[in-house]
């Protein structure tokens, strides 16, 4: 049996009769096939004549099988095997039939098994078929199902006519019957076991043409119609011979048919067209059979149809009964576990009958179901077995296989014989199909007993795998049924009798879409569980049988066996389930460059790389006897074409390369479903050879992939433990003189896989192998679109392109997956990728990269340190060591542990390299950075210092150049960044580094740190605490940005101040200002300890609109030289002594009127001990805080004015003196006791009221008039002031400035003083001046008012409480400060008192009038009291006025009013104004007169009072008149521009009237001297007054 | 030789992201960190492709063979973490009451699921812990905030929890 296997595999596909018949025998017994047997009974020879019109209506199709227990199943076809039985006479009269017709048939491509054929080789293929052994009948019982046995027997009875009928056929025919009956049909119950065998018979009743019988219709007419129906046809025409008596096949129906309704019919008749019937065959008696009856093509058809149809249901009735009867037995079996004895194997031999039953008609499914329960019974009989221990007697199974036994002691005693040199083993092994279930007489085996579990699980396996395919539909086992169709001799009937196979041999894509491939992924992936555990088991197997008996095998070899068989196996699966769906699955030509094909663009390298790499295929593939491939690979051009370079190679390769090519030639469908399953199945298959392969690529001591960068890394690290001469250098450098030694030791006896034995016969061959395994499982991987896993192999590929120097290659990898690894977090590996990578990249000279990967590395490193640090000083406070060693017991993988000692060093050297900086962000590497925000000043220069600290968590210690850090002015808007830096190189050593970096400037205010930078050498760290901040906020919230930054800002903030003892320069307004001058700016600068040898002062205006005139800078006092001031905005000075002052005005100019200036100043200045600079920006108020008003009267020989001092906002003021000085023009008379020092507040302005009379004595000339006329004397009011807030805040500094300089707090005292007075002047609102004015003391508030908090957190820890404790010391003692203006002593009164000059014009007025109204007689009246008269009394008064120019310049007046001459008199109208309810006027109320110089002139006027009381006289109103004649006189104007200006001239003339009797009254009384008044009822409402009677008075008394 | 019993070689707990939160080797200085951190990753893909197939169990049973002696288990929470046990069938030295190698039998799948309740129980544990935050530990966050570093678990407690199971477990274990 195997030899007959073993000669089928190895002969393949041959061509001649006897080959197929072979394979026909090999097919059979692995039973792949949906077949059944359908045994003839031929004793007339006539099947050769049936056979073409029967075969070409086979196979069956679209059977429906129901039985009761199951769901109704359809198979779709059904191949039928026809087998001649063996008690036919075939071998006897019809030999020289056959042989001739064997002629004739192979003649026309006609040839079927087992008929035609010589005797010897019939026997032949019985002796080694199954077929042959049913039928003996000793083992019956034991191996019910083992049986191909027919399902159907059929007679073929050739009967011409009834006689012959009549006379032996019928005879013979009973005898076959009962020879042939089934026992089940004989006797239902006599013996169930028959029914393992159960069959059917048919009769078939073949009628030659030109016969009787063919001249007899169908049936005998319509009588009998009725028993056939549609499928049975009759006679009909018999009745026309012999009435009464029936056809023959009637005949042969009553005599043979059961009675029976529910029987079936087994009796068949088909007729043989003449032409197909060989002229000897048919009757010699032709002549004399009447006209035969002719059929028409359909009746022909009908009949055929009907035998189909019969055999159908004749071979479902005896499948039923077969599979009724293993159930049952099956059952009965499985009753009987539990019992003693009970044997595993023999109920696996009778459920696989079963299954092989429904496998052999086709369900396929329902047989993978039954192995799988088996499998799975197996399963748990070991387990039994095992859980049992020894309790079953020597187990049910053998400990090991003997012929592998044998196949090991094989191997070696050619290991022992061949000792050193090395033997290949290759033939030993398990050849190309390790898994076949006709390999061994498995059966036998199992029957017998004599079974291993191993084996036994490969027979299972094998039997799964081949339904699986024939699910699948895979090629392989199409192409094997393929082979086996071919054989039978079915010419061009075979295309249809294959298509149930579905393999159209002429069309390839037509086989494409057919293939299922989920079961093709199903068997893949079965394959893996059974092969990784089957490896055990043999392995078991193999020691176990090496214990039993004395040979002393190594276990290496044992190994090898093992990853032999590992590895032939799933080469098997993987060629099993090749595919056209999956194109990549193939490793062809391109195979070297194929996975190198991504580094195309390296040039040369790939060449190289090939020449390096010898062609794989040279031991892939072992030959595939596939018949397929052989006629396929003649369609396609042969690969060499493409690949001069190992072209030979490859062209050996060609044949055994079809499969790709296949390929190419079918369109990938990558939607198919069950592909992306099938390829990840197939690509860890893939996986698994690799894997056996490392493993003995280790036995070998080559490493590979990781494996080996992980080995050369360990060694790295534990340098001490491993000796390096081995292990490393083995890899790296030295391979080929390595090679020989390794040869000789290598333990590689027993690889009986030839590719394996080929791919470690070096190690070249060894990556070559590697490599081709892991493209392909990448390819796969990528088509069943698990990315990952494809990774990973990628990641192998580098490694071992790293190994291979590919570093160009490696790097590409490598760039491509690290991050991919890195998205998800998975550090170590990233991290060991980054190495490597970085070492591709050092190699390839790629810098920036190389520098920026180390980068990153390091990063890993110190967060890692970072987060163990953090663990540290939480919950646990274990020491390092104590959490590195709990860590180490727990032995988890710590993903973040990064080594990388030694790195950054490289890294800082490695970056001169560089052509530019490199910059990174300092938190990445460096822990806990800050500034400590407090400066320290020097002792004995300005500028200050702040101290950078940070953590260093990596374990290199490194040199820094540079350490910087920028501040920047908490509002944006002012000031200037800061730069601060170290003065020398800082060496960093893990830990925490503080280190002190200075500034030469010298400034106050409070800055934040903007941004470290630490520079080694072109590697630049920077830190930018504010981003950072809002970067990352703990719980992921995000916070707003400005709330986020004023937090931190408030945290970091640096309070910069100088020192006491430093240059110092500020900026106010001048106390002087005169209105009408260009006001300035001083700057006061004081030199503290510096001894300034040059300075410059830079100054900017800061405000829109603003100004500054360096160039007229004065200097108010101070001892120095201005050098330069004419470049804008610079004034250069030099020679400022050491405690030296010195003030500068600086005049300025604003386009807009403006509340307050901002102006920055800069001052750098150079002493001996090297540059300073003071920057500061000044806020300068420059709003006046007074109004002044001026009111005028002009008198006719003086004019009174009066000043209105006011403030301009709610802050009182202190007036200090108000002068107005006398000019040459005036005399200015004060007033005589004027009290200074006056408060303005706001309601309660300070009036001063001056008279003003010109020098130049009445009637002399105005002096205007010298002036000319247009030019005013103008006076200049000086006021001397001082707002209170000033003195408030100036007397409040000059107390807290004292205190601090006297405490222990001086140092601190820029600071504290500014801080302090900024404070205080937003703390005491400007309502509250009013009080602090009266209260003579202001209230400086508590402590905790003042918010010291925030200055005293930004101080050092040291001093804080120091200061604080001052501070609120300070305030309870000084809670109100005294503001005595008395007690103000020089300097301060100095510092705050501004005075302002205004200038004063006196107002033009061109004429005053000085009117008068008196009552007549003067004398009547007294002048002290009130002139007294009674109502309507006529009073005589006397109106008087007087007229003066000299307040006005005359040339003005003359131009103004057009006057000839300026004395020249000028019209004006008086009007007596007058209330009219009060006063009746009589006389000329309104009236014009002429005036000149000094003219007094009198009108009289009557008044009459019309009412009682104090009345006021009325008041006259006097305005120039110009006359209009006069404007007409002017030459050129017509009348309406004389109007015109006219009216202006009116306006512009400037008349002023002093009314002398203004507000003078009169006492009118009423003229009644008695009066009687009746009081009584008067009218309706009762009561009232009357006036009875009056009597005025007598006018002569009140005249007298 | 010594006949060997399976044992637990690696546990690896991936978050949802496919983010490593922990991985426990056993015995650690036996295994290759990378090779294991290799497979946990490339078990991911059949995490996926199983998913959509997948009805409420957790179990994901057998995910691969890797070869003859690893072999790795899925499961999956709720909450989309997954754990993976990779099984190595030698992994030690059978004891004295194991006498008989199970190597011929295999694993079932249904013998890992104490383990895996196990280590749900402890990850359950692990969620209650206040100060654990599962958003710290995802690879999302982690990169929202620019992290360096892995999001890996390092509560103690839960690694020696994982550790005690990955010790205690044997084939047929019915409670850890």
């Amino acid at each position: 049996m195997n030899g007959a296997g073993d000669a089928a595999r190895t002969l393949g596909v041959a061509d001649d009769a006897a080959g197929q018949f072979r394979v026909e025998t090999d097919v059979m017994d692995g039973s792949s096939s949906s077949k059944v047997t359908v045994e003839y009974h031929d004793p007339s020879g006539v099947f050769p004549l049936l056979s073409p019109q029967l075969i070409s209506r086979l196979p069956l199709r679209n059977l429906h099988w129901k039985s009761p227990a199951r769901p109704l199943r359809s198979i779709d076809s059904l191949h039928v095997d026809l087998v001649p039985s063996k008690d036919s006479p075939d071998g006897g009269a019809s030999t020289s039939v056959s042989t001739l017709q064997s002629g004739v048939l192979s003649a026309d491509g006609l040839q079927r098994p087992g008929s035609g054929q010589g005797p010897a080789a019939a026997s032949d293929a019985a002796g080694s078929s199954e077929i042959q052994r049913a039928p003996t009948r000793e083992r019956r019982h034991q191996i019910p199902g083992l049986r191909q046995t027919p399902y159907l027997k059929v007679y073929l009875l050739r009967c011409d006519d009834s006689e012959t009928y009549k006379a032996s056929s019928r005879k013979l025919l009973r005898e076959w019957v009962r020879t042939h009956t089934p026992p089940s049909q004989l006797s239902a119950s006599s013996n169930t076991q028959d029914n393992h065998d159960a069959f059917e018979w048919l009769i078939v009743h073949v009628v030659l043409p030109d016969t009787p019988a063919a001249n007899q219709p169908r049936g005998s007419g319509s009588a009998s119609a009725n028993s056939g129906g549609a499928t049975t046809e009759k006679q009909s025409s018999g009745s026309r011979w012999t009435r009464g008596s029936s056809t023959l096949f009637e005949k042969i129906r009553a005599d043979f048919n059961i009675s029976s309704k529910s029987a079936p019919d087994r009796v068949a008749q088909v007729r043989l067209q003449k032409d197909a019937v060989p002229p000897h065959m048919l009757p010699q008696t032709s002549g004399t059979v009447g006209s035969p009856l002719s059929e028409s093509p359909q009746e022909q058809n009908s009949a055929w149809d009907d035998l189909i149809t019969k055999m159908k249901t004749l071979i479902l009735l005896s499948f039923d009964l077969r599979v009724s009867q293993y159930e049952e037995d099956i059952r009965e079996k499985g009753s009987q576990r539990a019992l003693p004895g009970w044997n595993f194997c023999t109920f696996f031999v009778l459920k696989e009958g079963l299954a092989r039953g429904f496998e052999n008609v086709g369900l396929v499914e329902d047989a993978l179901v039954g192995y799988d329960e088996l499998s799975a019974e197996l399963d748990s009989v070991i387990r039994e077995q095992t859980s049992e221990s020894s309790a079953s007697p020597g187990g049910a199974f053998l400990q090991y296989t003997e012929d592998l036994q044998q196949q090991l002691s094989t191997i070696s005693k050619e290991f022992e014989k061949s000792g050193e040199n090395g033997c290949d083993s290759s033939h030993l092994g398990f050849g190309d199909k390790p898994l076949h279930s006709g390999k061994k007489n498995y059966r036998d085996l199992i029957l017998s007993n004599n079974i291993s579990v191993f084996d036994f699980r490969c027979y299972i396996f094998s039997r799964q795998s081949c339904l699986l395919l024939r699910l699948g539909n895979a090629r392989s086992s199409r192409s094997e049924l393929t082979a086996r169709l071919q054989s039978q001799p079915l010419g061009s009937i075979s295309q249809r009798s294959t298509d149930d196979l579905s393999v159209n041999t002429k069309s390839s894509q037509a086989s494409n879409d057919t293939e299922d491939l989920s079961s093709l992924a199903e068997l893949c992936q079965r394959a893996l569980s059974f092969i990784t555990s089957v490896a055990r088991l043999l392995r078991d197997d193999l020691s176990a049988g090496v214990k039993s008996r004395p040979l002393s095998i190594p276990n290496f070899m044992i190994d090898n066996i093992v990853a032999s068989w590992t590895f032939s196996v799933a080469e098997q699966i993987l060629g099993d389930t090749s595919t056209p769906a999956l194109p990549i699955s193939k490793f062809n030509k391109d195979a070297i460059t194929g996975s190198s094909g991504k580094m195309r663009s390296f040039g040369n390298r790939s060449e190289e790389l090939k020449a390096n790499v010898p062609e794989p295929k040279t031991m892939m593939h072992p030959a595939r006897s596939s018949s397929l491939s052989n006629r396929r690979t003649s369609l396609f051009e042969p690969p060499y074409a493409q690949t001069p370079a190992a072209g030979q190679v490859v062209f050996d390769h060609n044949r055994l390369d079809d499969r790709p090519a296949v390929r190419q030639s079918g369109i990938p469908q990558p939607n198919k479903t069950g592909l992306e399953d099938l390829a990840s199945h197939r690509a860890k298959l893939y996986l698994l050879q690799r894997r056996v392969l490392e493993h003995i690529g280790q036995c070998c001591g080559w490493l590979i992939g990781w494996a080996a960068i992980a080995s050369v890394q360990t060694v790295q690290q534990e340098l001490n433990e491993i000796d390096l001469s081995n292990s490393t250098s083995a890899e790296s450098e030295d391979e080929r003189g390595l090679e020989k030694p390794r040869k000789a030791t290598t333990p590689i006896y027993g690889l009986c896989e030839a590719t394996l034995a080929n791919a470690v016969s070096s190690l070249d061959q060894f990556r070559a192998m590697y490599e081709r395994l892991s493209d392909l499982s990448v390819k796969h991987y990528v088509v069943a679109g698990q990315a990952k896993s494809g990774e990973r192999i990628l990641g192998d590929l580098a490694a071992l392109k790293f190994e291979l120097g590919d570093f160009a290659a490696a790097a590409m990898y490598f760039s491509r997956m690290a991050p991919l690894f890195a998205e998800n977090r998975w550090n170590f590996v990233e991290t060991t990728m980054l190495k490597m990578y970085a070492q591709c990249l050092k190699k390839l000279n790629r810098k920036d990269e190389y520098v920026r990967t180390l980068l990153d590395l390091l990063s890993k490193s110190a967060a890692r340190s970072k987060s163990i640090r953090l663990h540290r000083t939480s919950v646990h406070s274990k020491s390092s060591a104590e959490a590195s060693a709990s860590v180490a017991t727990l032995g988890w993988l710590d993903d973040d542990r990064v080594e990388t000692l030694g790195f950054f060093e490289e890294l800082i050297t490695y970056s001169e390299q560089l052509p530019y900086n490199i910059t990174v962000p300092m938190s990445k590497y460096f822990g806990d950075i800050g500034v400590e925000p407090y400066v320290r000043h020097y002792d004995n220069k300005d500028g200050f210092q702040l101290r950078l600290q940070f953590r260093h968590l990596l374990e290199d210690d490194i040199v820094i150049q540079k350490a910087r850090v920028r501040l920047l002015h908490t509002s944006s808007s002012q000031g200037k960044d800061i730069w601060l830096e170290n003065e020398d190189p800082v060496h960093l050593r893990k830990g925490f580094i503080k280190t002190w970096l200075s500034s030469n400037v010298n400034t106050s205010g409070s800055y934040i740190v903007d941004k470290i930078l630490v520079e080694a050498k072109k590697i630049i760290f920077q830190h930018e605490p504010f981003t950072k901040a809002e970067a990352s906020t703990p719980l992921g919230i995000s916070t707003s940005v400005s709330a986020t930054s004023l937090k931190i800002a408030k945290k970091s903030r640096v309070l910069c101040f100088p020192r006491m003892e430093a240059f110092q320069a500020r900026i106010f307004l001048s106390q002087f200002i005169h209105i009408d001058q260009r006001r300035s700016l001083e700057i006061e600068c004081s030199s503290g300890w510096n001894d300034i040898q040059r300075a410059e002062i830079r100054l900017r205006a800061a405000s829109a609109g603003l100004r500054l005139r360096t160039a007229d800078a004065t200097l108010v006092h101070g001892n120095i030289t201005i050098d330069d001031k004419s470049r804008a905005g610079i004034i250069d000075f030099s020679n400022m002594p050491v405690d030296a002052t010195t003030t500068f005005r600086i005049p300025y100019e604003l386009e807009t009127l403006l509340p307050e200036l901002v102006v920055k100043l800069e001052v750098a200045y150079f002493t001996a001990k090297g540059e300073f600079l003071l920057t500061s920006s000044s806020t300068i108020p420059v709003e006046l805080p007074l109004d002044v008003n001026v009111h005028d009267h002009f008198k006719g020989g003086s004019l009174i004015s009066r000043f209105n001092i006011k403030t301009s906002n709610v802050a009182p003021l202190e007036v200090l003196d108000v002068r107005l000085e006398s000019s040459n023009a005036f005399n200015v008379q004060s007033p005589r006791n004027v009290t200074t020092p006056m408060y303005v507040h706001p309601k309660q302005p300070v009036s001063v009221t001056y008279k003003i009379t010109t020098t130049t004595p009445p009637g002399k000339r105005s002096p205007r008039d010298r002036q000319g006329p247009n030019n005013t004397q103008a006076l200049a009011l000086t006021v001397d002031y001082r707002s209170l807030k000033e003195v408030v805040l100036s007397r409040a500094e000059q107390i807290f400035a004292a205190a601090v300089e006297e405490s222990s707090l001086h140092r601190l005292g820029r600071l504290l003083v500014p801080l302090f007075l900024d404070r205080l002047e937003h703390r005491i609102l400007p309502s509250q001046f009013e009080k602090i004015t009266l209260l003579q003391k202001a209230s400086i508030g508590s402590f905790d008012d003042m918010g010291w908090f925030d200055c005293i957190e930004s101080l050092p820890q040291l001093i804080r409480d120091d200061t604080r404790r001052w501070l609120k010391k300070w305030h309870e003692n000084n809670l109100f400060i005294p503001i005595n203006p008395t007690n103000h002593d020089e300097e301060n009164a100095t510092r705050t008192s501004r005075r302002i000059v205004i200038t004063v014009a006196i107002p033009q007025t061109h004429i005053v009038h000085t009117a008068s109204l008196n009552i007549l007689p003067k004398e009547r009246y007294a002048a002290h009291s009130a002139p007294v008269a009674a109502v309507g009394q006529m009073l005589l008064a006397e109106l008087s006025i007087k007229h003066t120019r000299r307040w006005g310049s005359l040339e003005a007046l003359k131009s103004v009013a057009n006057l000839s001459d300026t004395k020249a008199p000028m019209d004006f109208v008086y009007d007596v104004e007058a209330n009219p309810d009060v006063w009746l006027v009589a006389g000329q109320r309104r009236a014009q007169f002429t005036a000149k110089e000094d003219e007094l002139l009198t009108f009289p006027i009557m008044l009459l009072p019309l009412r009682s009381g104090n009345l006021l006289l009325p008041t006259i109103d006097i305005k120039p008149r110009i006359m209009a004649s006069r404007a007409q006189q002017s030459p050129p104007a017509s009348g309406q521009a004389g109007v015109s200006s006219g009216e202006s001239s009116e306006d512009s003339l400037v008349c002023e009237t002093d009314y002398l009797t203004h507000g003078e009254t009169i006492m009118v009384i009423p003229n009644v001297q008695s009066t009687t008044v009746g009081v009584s009822k008067f009218g309706p409402s009762g009561t009232g007054s009357v006036l009875l009677e009056s009597e005025p008075r007598k006018f002569e008394e009140t005249v007298s | 030789m010594g006949s060997r019993v399976p044992s637990i070689a690696c546990i690896g707990v991936i978050g949802k992201h496919n983010n490593p939160l922990h991985i426990s080797l056993f015995p650690p200085e036996e295994r290759a960190p990378l090779e294991f951190s290799f497979l946990l990753s490339s078990c991911l893909d059949i995490f996926e492709a199983r998913l959509p197939h997948k009805t409420a169990d957790q179990d994901f049973g057998l995910l691969q063979a890797v070869d003859e002696r690893l072999a790795m288990y899925g499961w999956l929470t709720n909450t989309g973490v997954k754990f993976v046990i990779v099984v190595d069938m030698e992994g030690r030295q059978a004891s004295v009451f194991e006498t008989r190698s199970s190597a011929s039998v295999g694993l079932r799948d249904a013998d890992l699921k104490p383990a895996f309740r196990a280590l749900q129980t402890a990850y359950i544990g692990l969620l209650r812990n206040p100060f654990y935050d599962p958003d710290d530990h995802s690879p999302v966050t982690a990169n929202a905030e620019q992290r360096v570093g892995s999001t890996q678990i390092t509560s103690r407690r839960f690694i020696r929890e994982v550790k005690r199971i990955g010790d205690t477990w044997t084939p047929g274990i019915v409670n850890i």
